[in-house]
C-alpha cells in the first residue's frame, strides 16, 4: 500500500532544510541559485526541498529568463496555530457546561436552604 | 502563583475562565465522580467511566459516547490533585480494555497527540473561581514536525505580521 505524501504545512516544515529555506525566503525572495548558497548540499537536492515547499503551498517559484524566482508564501503557517485551536474550542466547550452546572447547584442548594 | 514566561504558552494551549461560584465548589465539580459524570461530557455526549480514582497516581479510563462517531475511550493517570486549588492529569487514546491506540486507529484526527499533560490551577477572588488551563500538545507538534517549540514560535510570529 503506498500513501500518498503528504503535502500540507506541517510536512513543509518537518524537515530542518527546507525549514531554513523557509527563514531565508521570509526576510526577501530569492533565485535558486542564491538559497543553494547558503547550504553545503547540492543545487538539485535544494531544488528538490523547494519544489516540495511549492507542493505544500509556502513557495511560489517564477520562471524569469534563467532564473526561478522563490517567494515565500506564509499566510499557510496560520494552519499551525489553528491546529491549537482545535484544543481551546474542546475545552471553552467543557468550561461552559460545568459553567451551566455550576449554576444550577447554586440555584438547587439556596432552595434547598430556604426550606430548612 | 508560578509565572512562567509567556513562551512557553505560546505553542501550548492556555485558556482562563472565571466562573461565579467559590472555588471549592468548582474543584468538587471537577473531583467528585457523581458530580464530573454531569458535565464533563461535551454537548450532545454521554460519559462513562470505567475506573475514576481522582487522587495522586489514580488512574481513570473513560467512555465517551458521541452519537455521530460512536464511543471514544480515553485514559490517564492524576498526577497532582491538591484541594482547592490545583489538579493536573495526562490524557491518552486508548480501547475498553484500557490499551493504548495509535489515534488514527481510533479513528481520530491523524494530528490528535498520543498523550497530552492538563494542568487546571483554581484561584478565587471576591467569590469568582477562575481556572487556569494548561494542555502540552506542542510536544505532539514538535514530534510530528521535528521542529523546536521556537522554530513552531517563529513561524507563528510570521503567520502573524502577515495577517
Amino acid at each position: 500500500m503506498t500513501v500518498a505524501a503528504r503535502r500540507d504545512v506541517f510536512q513543509a516544515i518537518s524537515d530542518p532544510t527546507r525549514r531554513q529555506i523557509i527563514s531565508l525566503l521570509s526576510q526577501q525572495p530569492m533565485n535558486l541559485n542564491t538559497i543553494a548558497e547558503n547550504f553545503d548540499i547540492s543545487r538539485p537536492a535544494i531544488s528538490q526541498q523547494i519544489k516540495i515547499l511549492e507542493e505544500c503551498g509556502l513557495v511560489i517559484i517564477t520562471q524569469q529568463g534563467r532564473e526561478r524566482y522563490c517567494e515565500a508564501r506564509l499566510d499557510k503557517l496560520s494552519e499551525v496555530s489553528n491546529w491549537v485551536d482545535q484544543y481551546k474550542v474542546f475545552w471553552t466547550n467543557q468550561f461552559k457546561s460545568l459553567d451551566n452546572f455550576l449554576q444550577d447547584l447554586q440555584t438547587k442548594k439556596k432552595k434547598s436552604g430556604r426550606k430548612k | 502563583m508560578e509565572e512562567r514566561n509567556k513562551a512557553a504558552s505560546d505553542h501550548e494551549v492556555y485558556l482562563t475562565y472565571t466562573f461565579s461560584t467559590p472555588r471549592e465548589m468548582v474543584f468538587k465539580a471537577w473531583t467528585d465522580p457523581k458530580q464530573l459524570v454531569k458535565w464533563y461530557a461535551p454537548h450532545n455526549c454521554t460519559i462513562v467511566y470505567k475506573k475514576l480514582d481522582i487522587r495522586k497516581r489514580g488512574e481513570y479510563l473513560s467512555c465517551i459516547n458521541n452519537p455521530q462517531y460512536g464511543d471514544c475511550w480515553c485514559k490517564g493517570v492524576y498526577k497532582e490533585v491538591i484541594f482547592p486549588e490545583r489538579i493536573e492529569f495526562t490524557m491518552v487514546v486508548s480501547d475498553k480494555d484500557g490499551n493504548t491506540v495509535d489515534p488514527v486507529k481510533a479513528g481520530m484526527d491523524p494530528d490528535w497527540p498520543m498523550e497530552t499533560l492538563v494542568s487546571i490551577t483554581f484561584s478565587e477572588e471576591n467569590g469568582k473561581t477562575t481556572i487556569k488551563l494548561r494542555q502540552t500538545v506542542s510536544q505532539k507538534l514538535a514530534t510530528k514536525t521535528g521542529a523546536y517549540p521556537s522554530w513552531i514560535q517563529m513561524l507563528e510570529r510570521l503567520a502573524e505580521e502577515i495577517k
